[in-house]
């Protein structure tokens, strides 16, 4: 009899247990996605505008947003930028200085209304001091990096790329130090080393984990409007 | 089985005053000075010489009796003169009976207790029943050894495994063992064994605990509201106190599961007894040489002896020593560098304990132990001999703790005693010997308790206690008063009641969204955050259905403030924001039935509770906000040698942070001066959606017999029976267009199989 009932209770959990586990649905309204950089060193202002997707739907090639009205403003100075193409914008004429410590905004006006807003202070470069440039140093050792600056950047980034072997490494440093860690050569080679000073919007933006909730630091939009500037090195290791 | 027996032994202590000094204080000297009898000693089990706790012991025509405590000692003051009929009982041995003559003294009694077949009409109750009786206690719960081994788990029985079958336990998923109780973290919860913290007790990145089944003898878990003699923890106790060994006789017991070979062997050293268990995994060993080689094993070996140098001393000597080895080397080739990885991580505990009984009403104990975890991972690259990274993290724990029980009182037990710990927290990575990261704090914690279980009435006992703590990180001195209540408004049911403060100075670096983590990295918590705190308010009923069946229904409230949780999004550099400090709030209901005696033994659990974190004013609900769950855990012995086992469990979803969108993010790469793509989740409100509800059940089937003169005990599992695809999370490929949804699930139908032997 209690056989019985443990056979009986075991088919009646069958039943429960076959269920296929779903994902439930959610509804999302897509939202602008901007990402403006300035690059100090070669004056470059990088300015893309597109949208977000639900994350079932297809993601076109042309996903940009043509029909805004977008503006830097730097002190008395406003300039215009025009899409180009795929969402891409750029300067009528080449007439915005970009000048560390200075601040820039960003406006954007879409077709519908939709305003987005950011502002932003180009960083100081960095001024490598260790190693320095054309004094070899010992391959398979670790080369600690230094450098210098007017002022402190919220972020520093040091990258190195070989010439011969096509080593190359990226990595963030943390806010405060204006050292780094040492790079593992791991052969003889002719680097490149960039030390690249970030502003703060930048530093945010890249600085959030993958799977965590983001740090936008625009008003009306998803993404940034940062700011970099470097200094590169050549280094020999032998 | 009824034994009678005429001995009398008496004994004088010697100075009372002495007892008093090594006491520190507390009870009245007058009560020691009058001229009473009384009537102590120990009760084990005949056959190993194992104490038992909780058993009867009754004073027939006194009318009054105790119970035995953990390490089966008892004691009844002030009897008048007079000639007695002691009685001794406990639920599956037979009882014991004496009459003794009382003429001024103090009167001593080993007593062993033959185990006999439970009767059908049996009067003899059950530990739990008898503690029922005669403590306060709420949400506590014991588990036998035949609970823990039947009840279904993967490969081999597993202590934690089975502990979150218990109402108020949830366990995240099938390949973490780790326990949430009651709304909290598994770093909230105190796992001791014989009495020494075990700060990372998991093998294979928490899918097994680090506890063999084997060698333990008794298992207590308080889900909340437990006594000051715990504290440091916020949510949970759970004790594992290895067995003595067996004093009379060599026995052996082991076993071979698809996970690991394993084996005990006890027996009588001169004056004791020594218990030696040792398990390996051997995976590796099997597939050595061919191309199936599998890097990782885990050890253990627990070691425990005692020493009874007389009647009132008894030092006991006890180690555990664990490791997880990944030993994994790769060639390298023109695509990929070769990689030479060693990754050792493991507890090693040890304690020596002195138990002293300076006066037969005042039963001590006084421990120094030592806990330390080494994690040490090394990676060698095959490019350069000095490519080296290395990262190397150990707890070390040195404490001694004293503990006294003053016995003396009619209408009392009170128990006092301290605690001092020194922690010292190292984490180091070096890359070619160079420093890049470097931390230690070396914090010292120290602990004082008072605690009284005071029968007021023959029907009410409450059980006020007091806890001091002292933190050297930030000088925080910390009070922490608790109460409990058990009001008896008929034989069988029990109204019960609990309040009480606890505080806690350490913290696991743990993400509170990551789905699986091989170790807890621990950190004390330092003068910058407030230590984390939390206040337990319970109320239950419990219900002696019949002599073994009992019913429980608990509801709690907690409340959480100075949570810390780590700030994943926080800079390396800046230790300001490392954590977020977090308060929350977790309530709830849980009912157990619970049958612990018989062929047919289990539960049946369900709990309600509602958990909830709150950070910046935004409340939300944790990972383990667990709605509804239940538990069937049985176990049937349904024919000589046969068990039958079966566990089902039903878990409402587990909350997690949907994907509601897509999004394309830029990195300007300062290397090659070129923009670089790639999409990004866009995330909902945080815990903001449920996974689908969890059922899985599983059963095992033993068999005992004999061979070769072994008792051997083959057994069968199956693991997710209706191979129910429960799911541990979703995941989100954008390598597709459109994006592909993945489900992860948890454990499939696995059998597996194997065979217990003892001899």
């Amino acid at each position: 009899m209690r056989f019985r009932g443990f056979i009986t209770g075991l088919l009646l959990l069958l039943v429960a247990c076959a269920e296929t586990p779903q994902v439930t649905e959610f509804s999302y309204a897509p939202e602008i996605n901007v990402f403006a950089l300035l690059l100090l060193n070669n004056q470059q202002k990088i300015i893309h505008i597109e949208q977000s997707y639900p994350v079932t739907e297809v993601v076109p090639e042309n996903r940009g947003i043509a029909d805004a009205r977008v503006t830097i403003t730097s002190d008395n100075q406003a300039v215009p930028f025009s899409h180009l193409v795929n969402g891409l914008y750029v300067e009528a004429a080449d007439v915005l200085q970009l000048m560390a410590g200075k601040k820039y905004r960003l406006q954007i006006v879409l077709s519908d209304g939709r305003q987005v807003r950011g502002e932003c202070t180009i960083p100081h470069p960095p001024g490598i001091t260790t190693p320095q440039p054309g004094i070899p140093v010992p391959a398979y050792t670790a080369v600690e990096i230094a450098w210098e600056s007017k002022a402190r950047a919220p972020r520093y980034q040091v990258s190195v790329r070989g010439n011969m072997f096509g080593f190359s490494a990226e990595v963030g440093t943390d806010s405060l130090h204006t050292t780094f860690y040492p790079f593992l050569l791991a052969q003889p080679d002719i680097y490149v080393l960039k030390v690249a000073a970030l502003d703060a919007n930048y530093h945010d933006y890249l600085r959030v984990a993958e799977d965590q909730p983001p740090l936008f630091r625009l008003q009306g939009a998803l993404g940034v409007f940062g700011a970099m500037s470097h200094d590169e090195v050549i280094l020999i290791a032998q | 089985m009824m034994m009678k027996r005429k001995v009398l032994m008496k004994r004088r202590y010697p100075s009372r005053l002495l007892c008093f000094l090594v006491c520190l204080a507390g009870a009245n000297p007058a009560v020691l000075q009058e001229r009473w009898n009384s009537l102590s000693g120990f009760v084990r089990d005949a056959d190993s010489g194992e104490p038992l706790p909780y058993a009867n012991v009754y004073l027939q025509e006194s009318g009054r009796g105790g119970l035995t405590n953990q390490r089966g000692y008892f004691v009844i003051p002030k009897i008048p003169n007079g000639v007695y009929t002691i009685k001794i009982s406990l639920l599956g041995y037979g009882s014991w009976e004496e009459e003794i003559s009382l003429s001024g003294g103090d009167v001593i009694r080993e007593v062993r207790l033959h185990s006999s077949p439970i009767e059908m009409g049996s009067v003899t109750k059950t530990a739990e029943r008898e503690r029922f009786e005669r403590e306060v206690q709420i949400s506590q719960i014991g588990l036998s050894l035949r609970q823990l081994q039947t009840a279904p788990a993967l490969a081999e029985a597993d202590v934690f495994r089975t502990v979150q079958l218990l109402p108020g336990v949830v366990g995240r998923s099938d390949f973490s063992s780790q326990l949430y109780v009651r709304g909290g973290t598994p770093d909230q919860n105190l796992v001791l064994l014989d009495g020494v913290t075990v700060y990372n007790p998991f093998h294979l990145g928490g899918v097994f605990s680090t506890f063999n089944v084997d060698a333990i003898k008794t298992l207590e878990f308080h889900s909340g509201g437990f006594p000051v003699e715990y504290g440091g923890r916020l949510s949970s106790v759970l004790s594992i106190l290895n067995r003595d060994g067996n004093s009379h006789s060599w026995q052996g017991c082991g076993g071979v599961s698809l996970l690991s070979a394993r084996g005990v062997l006890e027996g009588p050293i001169p004056g004791g007894s020594v218990l030696l268990a040792l398990r390996r995994t051997y995976f590796d060993q099997l597939f050595k040489g061919t191309d199936f080689e599998f890097p990782y094993y885990f050890y253990d070996i627990q070691g425990k002896m005692h020493f009874d140098l007389s009647h009132a001393h008894r030092i006991t000597l006890s180690g555990f020593y664990g490791d997880d080895v990944l030993d994994f080397e790769r060639e390298g080739d023109a695509e990929s560098v070769g990689v030479d990885l060693n990754w050792v991580w493991g507890n090693r505990t040890t304690s020596a304990s002195w138990r002293w009984i300076a006066h037969p009403e005042f039963f001590s104990e006084i421990q120094i132990t030592r806990s330390r975890f080494d994690n040490r991972l090394q990676t060698e690259l095959e490019t350069s001999a000095q490519a080296a990274v290395e990262l190397a993290n150990r707890i070390t724990d040195w404490s001694g703790t004293a503990d006294i029980h003053y016995l003396g009182l009619k209408n009392h037990a009170i128990k006092w005693g301290g605690s001092y710990s020194s922690l010292d927290f190292s984490y180091a990575f070096t890359l070619d010997q160079y420093p890049l990261f470097n931390y230690r704090e070396k914090p010292r914690l120290a602990a004082g308790y008072i605690q009284d279980q005071w029968a007021l009435t023959r029907t009410l006992r409450i059980s006020p206690g007091l806890r001091m703590e002292y933190f050297s990180m930030g000088d925080r001195w910390q009070f922490s008063p608790r109460m409990g209540l058990q009001y008896h408004f008929r034989p069988d049911v029990a109204l019960k009641a609990a309040v009480g403060n606890y505080y806690q100075y350490l913290a696991t670096v743990a993400s509170a969204d990551q789905n699986f983590s091989i170790m807890d990295l621990w950190l004390p918590i330092t003068a910058r955050y407030q230590p984390q705190s939390a206040t337990h308010v319970i109320a239950g009923i419990e219900w002696w259905l019949s002599s073994d069946l009992i019913m429980t229904v608990e509801g709690y409230h907690k409340s959480f403030r100075h949570l810390l949780e780590l700030n994943e999004n926080g800079e390396f550099a800046n230790e300001d924001d490392d954590f977020f400090e977090l308060d929350g709030r977790a309530y709830g209901a849980e009912i157990l039935v619970k049958k612990s005696a018989g062929k047919l033994q289990g539960w049946l659990g369900y709990s309600y509770s509602l958990t909830q974190r709150t950070r910046d004013g935004q409340h939300y609900p944790p990972k383990h906000d667990r709605r509804h769950a239940f538990y069937g855990v049985t176990n049937w012995a349904f024919a000589p040698g046969w068990v039958l086992g079966a566990v089902y469990t039903f878990g409402s979803g587990l909350p997690y942070t949907p994907v509601l969108g897509k999004y394309m993010h830029y990195e300007w790469d300062q290397d090659q001066n070129v923009l670089r793509s790639e999409l990004y989740d866009r995330w909902g409100d945080k815990n903001s959606a449920r996974y689908p509800a969890y059922h899985r059940m599983d059963i095992s089937i033993r068999r005992q017999g004999r061979l070769f003169g072994l008792q051997i005990m083959p057994y069968l599992q199956i693991i997710n029976l209706f191979n129910r695809e429960n799911v541990f999370f979703y995941y989100w490929d954008h390598e597709s267009n459109p994006s592909r949804l993945t489900t992860v699930t948890m454990f499939p139908f696995l059998p597996t199989l194997g065979v217990d032997f003892a001899f």
